[in-house]
Order: structure tokens, then sequence, then C-alpha cells
């Protein structure tokens, strides 16, 4: 009985790989205009009751628009198992999309939407980049270079270490101690940026004492923040959180613990997702501005370049942050398309930003 | 009219266990939970270093708060024998995005408060309403939790509420040292228990959960007993919502996920009893503390998420058995 | 006395009118809803939801309610990928029956304390959840060898491997309840327990095979998902319980207990199958799923209530209660 499953299992397989081989990674003919022309494009990504979420789909549906695609969103409440559901709801429903941009919640675990996406539509991942198991479904990345961003965060650390070298601040260690919220456990975003960061700082790396995974919102950095920081009070000089909107919560944490961040603890953000408020009066030293409307835009663009061109070219497009959006490329895309990012310190820094358009507030709190 | 019998969410009709006067005295229960705090509480000083010191002490009673005003004012629900509700988490969350919303809208504070316990007493009294009539509490609050749920999702388009310019972060704040959450607890507390242990309708509440045709033939209104317990359980939700929402500044269709199952877990844990007519608010209260306690310790001791969750999990199970057995009677000598 | 046709299906035509129109609505609306990809996408439901208010329904027709099946599904899910090493069938197979064994335990326990379940599944729920938290490392995981998924991942015509084990189980559980004596014992501990117990019915037994129903169809529903999908997280499932609750109530499962069919849950399910993956098809959002499936249960047990209070039993609309008219020789009621 089990040899028969065996087989019937390995004829699947064999069935399975040479269909998505002919049907998902075929040479296609491009459009040959990046213009939709009401063609369908579908978006599976987090939920807009996140900072990051909401701007991403906004900036999503917006260049879509532009286009002239009918885009299409799917909305995952930070779960697989939903954004599985939905996966296998939306193929069940005999949709016919151009090209699917695909946010896998967990890339690792996504690896099945990613095959069954495939053989639908030419797959676009955005913001978690493939790994080696996926990229055979994937035509190509675009978003956020995470690697970048953790090292835009070791410079802005170094520099917040200077600035409390000059302010009096004596560390507990001779690099300063570092605490670190980071993203909930299993999003690659969160290991990405640490390799950066341990890359840019590693130099005069900092002391790291404890990294706790769960801060991306408001409530789960208060949450996180006011369990552990009683812990570690007096024990730590920097503070790397995830992102701002959970940086957010975890202030609100440290001053109920008569920690002054700013003064006492330095504190930086991996992007600025959230109410900037804590680093225009400098309670944040700084912050990533990963304007999250680019991202769903610069997609949206990558999709549409490959519908027009039927296939990619070269390894690495970087988008330079400018402060208008440039005009679309009609080239096609490279395997890594990669938006734009840059740090803000202090109110000068969220006052002189504007990527593509925006300014900080709208990147990042809106 | 003959109702089934023995089914756990049908009528109403007493089961086999209330028709018996407890054989216990009624403070046993109380004794129990604080006889365990006291136990929990030595063994956490024995154990983490941490564990007695102010900050610490603050952070136990914040974690309890909102749980707390939750679990004391679901109480007099359970105590009219109408179970608990099922949609906690959403008529909390709806409070919060509305008071957040209005004040975002340049209302003034004390206007947006009176509103938003006006709409969820309205929401509440409409629910409490339906079940006096006969339909299945827990059931019913399952269904209402879910559409207010996908209201507020749709008019807020998902998004995060905002206070707009307003600055909004009065619920952070202490009075005299004390958190403001704690302090509002411990009103909340005081009020419902004295609503229930002074006042008629609260000592009807607990006349109908411990035996429905008696009160009844006494002439106790048994849909006047559940529209107000549902009215004090919606104005507990409302603070709820309105102290977080104070405190964040923002809200979302999704926040306060785990309300429901803490809130439930602190009333249980307390030792009111599920089918009504035992139990009190301060009990509640001294759940809804008792389960913080050791939810802290366990955090200090790092324990893992999954450990923590575990361990609440089995300790309102065996809570649950033991004060189960205890009022049928079952340890009598 | 054989019942005439028409009696046999005189409990379904309130939920097949439900869905007949839901379906002729969402239909309309949605122009990617039709025809054979409807027909899968319905019976695409039936894998995770159906499975999961089949065992839901068990217990409810013995009187009780398992709020665990979530967490359930969770540690079920959990489970599987772990075992991934035993192959597709092989982690299915052990994730369900560690399931049906954690439920034959609730429901033994249950059974034998005589406790409330609705209280002791509330701690289970905590519990169970806390378990998969620890299995998991409070991580997601993922299956190594993704090809042994590759046999659910394939679709046959309106079938998939999943919706064909879960209408399997459908017919076995249907079977074994309708024609098995212990199967009729949990119709007879549901309807009328004490009656049954002075007629010599055990509890425990049907206890025990109502919550391992229950929970291994909730494990099965979990590990298929997990399977399928390639990865399994610990915080997952928890709507699953409205969902599972909507569908067996809607489809005329009575929380009178003692009544009710798989026919009756598998209408049911093929209503919330229709709203979700109808709504889901125009890209709506969950929380509009979930609030059109809380007015859709309010509407279903309120027509239930009225119905019974009109005494309409005795009159041909006895079909939308399904209870049998006053004085007939029904049994167990």
């Amino acid at each position: 009985m089990t040899s028969m499953t065996r087989m019937a299992a390995v004829l699947c397989a064999t069935a399975l790989s040479l269909g998505t081989v002919l049907g998902g990674v075929q040479a296609q003919e491009g459009t040959g205009s990046v213009m939709g022309e009401g063609k369908e494009l579908v978006m599976f990504t987090i939920t807009a009751s996140n900072v990051y979420g909401a701007n991403q789909i906004k900036g999503a549906t917006a260049e879509a628009e532009k286009l002239g695609y009918k885009l299409t969103v799917f909305q995952n409440n930070f779960s697989q198992p939903e954004q599985d559901q939905q996966v296998q709801q939306y193929i069940a429903s005999g949709a016919k999309p151009a090209a699917v941009i695909f946010w896998p919640w967990v890339a690792d675990a996504a690896i099945n939407d990613v095959r069954l996406l495939s053989r639908l539509a030419p797959v676009i991942q955005l913001t978690q980049e493939p790994n080696e198991k996926s990229w055979p479904f994937v035509q190509a990345y675009s978003g956020a270079n995470q690697i970048l961003i953790g090292k835009t965060v070791g410079e802005m650390l170094i520099q917040a270490r200077d600035a409390a070298k000059a302010a009096g601040m004596e560390f507990k260690s001779p690099e300063g101690n570092l605490l670190i919220f980071q993203h909930p456990e299993g999003e690659k975003t969160g290991t990405e940026r640490y390799k950066g960061m341990i890359e840019a700082t590693k130099d005069a790396p900092f002391n790291e004492i404890h990294l706790e995974y769960g801060a991306n919102s408001p409530e789960s950095g208060y949450e996180i923040g006011s369990q552990v920081v009683p812990k570690y009070k007096g024990e730590f000089d920097f503070l790397w959180v995830s992102n701002q909107q959970a940086a957010n919560g975890v202030i609100r944490a440290l001053k109920e613990n008569g920690i002054t961040p700013g003064k006492d603890v330095y504190i930086v953000s991996g992007d600025c997702s959230g109410s900037l408020e804590a680093v225009k009066n400098g309670e944040t030293f700084g912050t990533g501005i990963q304007p999250a409307a680019v991202e769903g835009a610069l997609a949206v663009r990558t999709a549409a370049k490959f519908v027009a061109n039927g296939g990619i070219e070269g390894d690495v497009i970087q988008m330079e942050v400018e402060a208008e959006a440039p005009e679309i490329d009609p080239g096609p895309p490279a395997k890594f398309n990669f938006m734009p990012h840059a740090p803000a310190i202090g109110a000068d820094g969220v006052a002189n930003t504007k990527i593509w358009g925006y300014n900080a507030d709208e990147i990042c709190a809106s | 009219m003959s109702e089934p019998s023995g089914s756990v969410t049908a009528g109403m009709s007493p089961t086999l266990q209330q028709a018996d006067k407890p054989n216990r005295p009624d403070w046993l229960p109380m004794a129990l939970v604080i006889g365990l705090t006291v136990v929990a509480i030595v063994i956490a000083v024995a154990v983490t270093p941490k564990f007695l010191t102010v900050d610490n002490i603050r952070a136990i009673l914040r974690n309890a708060a909102i749980v707390g005003i939750v679990a004391v004012s679901m109480t007099p629900i359970t105590l009219s024998g109408n179970f608990v509700s099922l949609g906690i988490s959403q008529s909390a969350m709806a409070a919060m995005v509305s008071f957040v919303a209005l004040v975002g809208t340049g209302m003034p504070q004390v206007f947006a408060i009176v509103l938003v316990i006006a709409g969820l007493v309205a929401v509440g009294v409409l629910q409490g309403a339906v079940v006096a009539a006969g339909l299945n509490p827990v059931i019913t609050t399952l269904a209402a939790g879910a559409i207010i749920f996908g209201v507020v999702s749709e008019v807020s388009g998902g998004g995060i509420v905002r206070a707009g310019d307003a600055p909004l972060s009065w619920g952070g704040s202490t009075v005299a040292g004390i958190p403001i959450e704690v302090l509002v607890f411990l009103i909340v507390t005081i009020a419902v228990t004295l609503l229930m242990s002074r006042t008629v309708t609260g000592r009807e509440t607990t006349l109908v959960g411990a035996n429905r045709p008696t009160a009844e033939v006494s002439g106790i209104s048994f849909t006047r007993v559940t529209i107000v317990a549902f009215a004090i359980f919606s104005v507990g939700l409302a603070i709820a919502g309105i102290l977080n929402g104070a405190a964040f500044g923002q809200a979302t269709a999704k926040s306060f996920p785990d309300l429901t199952i803490d809130s439930i877990a602190a009333l249980l844990v307390g030792g009111t009893a599920i089918a009504g007519g035992q139990g009190s608010p301060l009990r509640s209260a001294g759940g809804a503390i008792l389960i913080a306690v050791i939810s802290n310790m366990m955090v200090l001791n790092d324990f893992s998420t999954g450990g923590r969750l575990a361990v609440q999990g089995g300790v309102v199970v065996i809570v649950v058995v033991v004060l189960d057995l205890m009022r049928r009677g079952a340890f009598r000598r | 006395m054989k019942p005439g046709i028409l009696t046999t299906l005189r409990p379904y035509f309130l939920p097949a009118l439900v869905l007949a129109v839901t379906w002729l609505v969402i239909a309309s609306i949605t122009p990617t809803f039709r025809g054979a990809a409807s027909i899968f996408s319905v019976l695409e439901g039936f894998s995770l939801v159906g499975l999961v208010a089949l065992g839901l329904a068990a217990t409810i027709i013995a009187g009780e309610f398992d709020l665990s099946v979530g967490s359930m599904a969770a540690v079920a899910a959990v489970i599987a990928v772990l075992c991934e090493g035993a192959g597709l069938v092989g982690a299915v197979l052990i994730a369900t029956l560690a399931g049906a064994a954690l439920g034959a335990i609730q429901g033994t326990l249950i059974g034998r304390l005589g406790i409330n379940s609705l209280v002791f599944t509330i701690g289970t729920l905590i519990f169970l959840r806390g378990i998969t938290y620890i299995l998991s490392d409070s991580a997601p995981i993922m299956i190594d060898a993704y090809e042994i998924t590759d046999p659910l991942l394939e679709r046959y015509g309106i079938f998939s491997l999943s919706s064909l084990t879960a209408l399997v189980m459908f017919a076995i559980v249907g079977l074994f309840l309708t024609y098995t004596r212990w199967g009729r014992e949990i119709f007879a501990i549901g309807g009328a327990r004490n009656e049954a117990i002075a007629a010599g019915v055990p509890v425990v037994r049907p206890m025990a095979i109502a919550f391992a129903l229950s929970a291994g169809c909730a494990s099965l529903a979990g590990a298929l998902a997990a399977m399928r999908g390639g990865s399994a997280a610990p915080q997952n499932y928890e709507d699953l319980l409205l969902s599972g609750a909507a569908a067996a109530l809607l489809g005329g499962i009575s929380l009178y207990g003692g009544r009710g069919t798989v026919f009756n849950v598998a209408l049911g399910v093929a209503v919330l199958s229709v709203v979700g993956a109808g709504l889901a098809a125009r890209g709506s959002t969950a929380s509009l799923v979930q609030l059109v499936t809380g007015v859709l249960l309010l509407t279903v047990i309120t027509i239930e209530f009225l119905a019974g209070r009109l005494r309409l039993e005795d009159t041909v609309f006895a079909g939308l209660t399904g209870r049998r008219a006053r004085g007939s020789a029904g049994a167990g009621s």
C-alpha cells in the first residue's frame, strides 16, 4: 500500500514539475507595452490595518490605475494559512491575471503558494526575497533591499554612539550595549536586516545583550517592551526596534519604567512605518525611510515591465532616492529590483525627506 | 413545558448541581483564589529576584487592569445564568476605534466618552434583549461579535484609525503614581461589586441565575435582569476601549485580539460559576490579578510563549474543575 | 412506521433555501463565481471548515460544545509538519489520531467529572494553543521535502484530494451516528440526558466519542491544510470556531442537542463556503465574510427560535425547526 502511494506521489511530483516547467516558466511573448489596457493584476500582501501594508496597497493601487491595470488585492492578517487559503481560492475561481504580485508572509513556508501561482501567471515577489527553493517559480523580486536597510541601521547606530559619547553618556560596555526588538520570528525581514547591521558595524561591533522577537506594531511593541524592558533596565545603552510603529510602543514602555529615550538610551528604528513624532522630538535618534507606497508602486511597475517584455534582463536595478517619481522605464526588469531607501536622523532628517513625491509623514505615518 | 435537560448551551433550566444548596460555605472558592494567589506570590518572590519591585508590581497591575475591568463587568451576565459573551474582543475594539475616531474629528473628549459608552450600551442592550427573549447567549454574542467586527472593518477600510492631530496619550498616565487604568479597574470593581450585593437588581441577578423558575415566580423579571447585566457589561467594555484608545492614540479593527479568552479565563479562575447563581465581581478581579501574577512570574523566568499559554490553560482547567467539584460537595467529608 | 420522503427532507428545507438564495446572490454579483469553478470552490471549503463543523456538530448533538477546535487544528497542523518524514498519508494520519486521542481524553474527563464543557474547553483551548507554540518553538515551521505534498495540489474536475477526504469523513461519521448503537447514544445524551441516564444509557462513552470526533475532525482539517500549504504556524486557525459553529448551526443542527444529521452540517458548510469563496473571488476582505457569516447565523437561529415559539411544529412548517410535533412517536425527545 505504501509503495503504491509512494509511486503515485512520485508520478504526481513528476507531472507537477513537468507541468510547472512547461506552464510556469515558459518563455513568454511580451505585449510590447507597459500599459495594462484593462488586464488584471492580483496582489497578495499583509493587512491594511498595519501602516506598512496600508501604504503599500495605496501605492500599488495608484500605480495600477496610472498604468491601466485592474488590481485585486488580498490581505492576510499575518497568517500564512490565511494566505494559503486565499491563493487556493483565487486559483479555484478561474481568474486569469497577467501577473501575480506576491508578498509571502513566511517566505520559506509559502513554497506551495508560489508553485501554484506560477502555473497561473508570472510571479513577482515583493518585500521578502525568494529563497533557493522558490526561485524556480518566481520571475523577479521587487521591493526593499533588506540588507541595505540593515546596513543603514548599523550606520545610524554608529552615529548614535558618537552623539551619545559627545553628550557625555557612559556606556555599559566599551562599544555600548545593544537591545534588539525584531520582527516576528521566522520573518526574513528581520534576519536579513540583522546581517546588514552586523556587516556595517563589524569594525566596532556593539555588545548585543538580548534579541526579542515579535515587535511590528505599537501594541506588540508595547506588550513586548513592558515585559522585556524591566528585565534589562539599566543594562542597555542602545535600542534597535524593527520599525517606528513598534518603537512608539516600546517608548511608552520605556517611559513607564523611568527611562528617558533620547537621553538614557538611544533608539534606532529599521523602517519608519508609524507616527514620526518620536523622531521629530528626538526620542528616536533615527529611522530608515522605507517608502512602502513606493514599494507597492515599484512592484506594479515591475509586473508591467515583465508583461511588456516577456522576461527579465540583468541582475540588479537599484532605484535611487529621487524627490519625484521617475517615468517608468519600458525596458525589462532585472532579477532584483530594489526600491530607494534612505536614513532620516532627527527632526531635520525627517523634514528633508522626499521620495517619489512623498514626504516623510506621507511615507511613514499615513 | 419540559425543556431537554442536561444540554449545556440550551435553556436556563436548573441543572442537577444547582438544585442542591452548596454544601460548602460560600467564601471557600474566594479563599481558594486568595490562597492560590498568596502561594503564587511566595513562590514567585522566592524564585524570581525582580518580582517584588515597585516597577514589577505596577506592570502586573497594569496587565491585569483591562482584562480585570472586562471580567468584572461581565460577571453580572454570568451570575444571571447567561453564561459568557464570546464577542468581547470585538465590542471593546469597537469602543476603542470609535473613541479614537471621534476624538480625531475634533470632538471634545468628554463628549466622545459619553457617546461611546452610550453606543456600546445600545448595542449591548440589543443583544441582552435578544438573549432575554430566549436566544442562546453564547451563539448570539458570537454572531454579534462577528457582525461588529465586519462593520467596523468595512467602515474603517481595514486601516488604522487615528486621533488625528489631537495628542491622545492620557491613557498611559498615572495619578499619584498609580497608573490610570489600575485606578479605573479599582473603581469599576468596587462599583460593580456594590451593585451586585447592595442593590435589589443586583441581588435579583444572582437569584435568577441560581434558580430561574423560582425567581420568576417570586416576580423577578429575567428580561430586566438580563438587560441590566448586558448594560453594565457594555459600560465596562466601553471603558476598556476608551482607556486603550487614550493610551495608544490609534486603533484598528484587530485591536484587543486576546481579550475574549483572557476575560473569560479571569472570570472562571476567580470562581464565578458558569451556570450562574454563584460568584461575585470581586472574585473576577481576583482572577484577573492571579492570572497576571502567574503570567508575570513566567515572563521573569524566561518561559516561552508556548510555555506561558500552556500553564495558563492548565491553571484554568485545574481551577475550574476543582471549583466545580467543590461546589458539588465532592470534597465533603 | 417509516416516515415518507417529504418528512425526511423537511429538516433540510430552511438550510437548503438559504443555500440556494446565497448562491444565487453571490453568483449574480461575482462573474467568476459560476459553473464548475464555483462548485469546486464550494467543495474546497469542506476540507477545512467542513471537517471542523462536522466534529463540532457531534458535540452539539451530544448536548455539549467544544470550544477548543481551533487550537486542536493548530496543534495537528504542527504535528503533521513535524512528521513529514512519515510521508503525506502518514503525517496526516498521525496528526489526526493524536487529535482524536486528545479529544477522547477531554470527553472522558468532561463526562466523568460532569463538568460544563464550555468551561472545560476554554481551558483546553488555551492549553492546546500553548502546546502548539511549544512544539513549533513559537515560530512557523515548514515542510522540507515539499514534493510529498504534490498530490494535494492536484485538481480532479470539481474535486481535490482534500475535499474528497472530507466528503468521505462526512459519510463515515454520518453512518456512524445514525446506524450504530454508539452513535445513537450520542443523540440520547444530547436530547434528554437525565431521561437517557435513567434509561441506562452510559454517559462517558458517547461523550468521549463525541469529543474524539470533534478533535479528530479538527485535527484532520488542520493537518490537510498544513500539508497543502506546506507550513504550520502556532497562532493560526483562531477563526475556525466561529466558522465551524456557524456552519453547523446554519445547516440546522439544533443547539438543544439530540438531533441533526451530517446533511445538516453539509448544507451549512456549503452556505459558508459559497459566502467565503464567492466574496474571496472579488478580493473582499475576511472581515466582510465574517460580517455576512454573523448575519446569516443570527438570522437562522432567530428563525429556528421563532418557529419553535410560534409552535409551528404542528404545522407544515415543522421542517423549519427540525423538531417533531409534540405527541408524535419521536424517539429520544
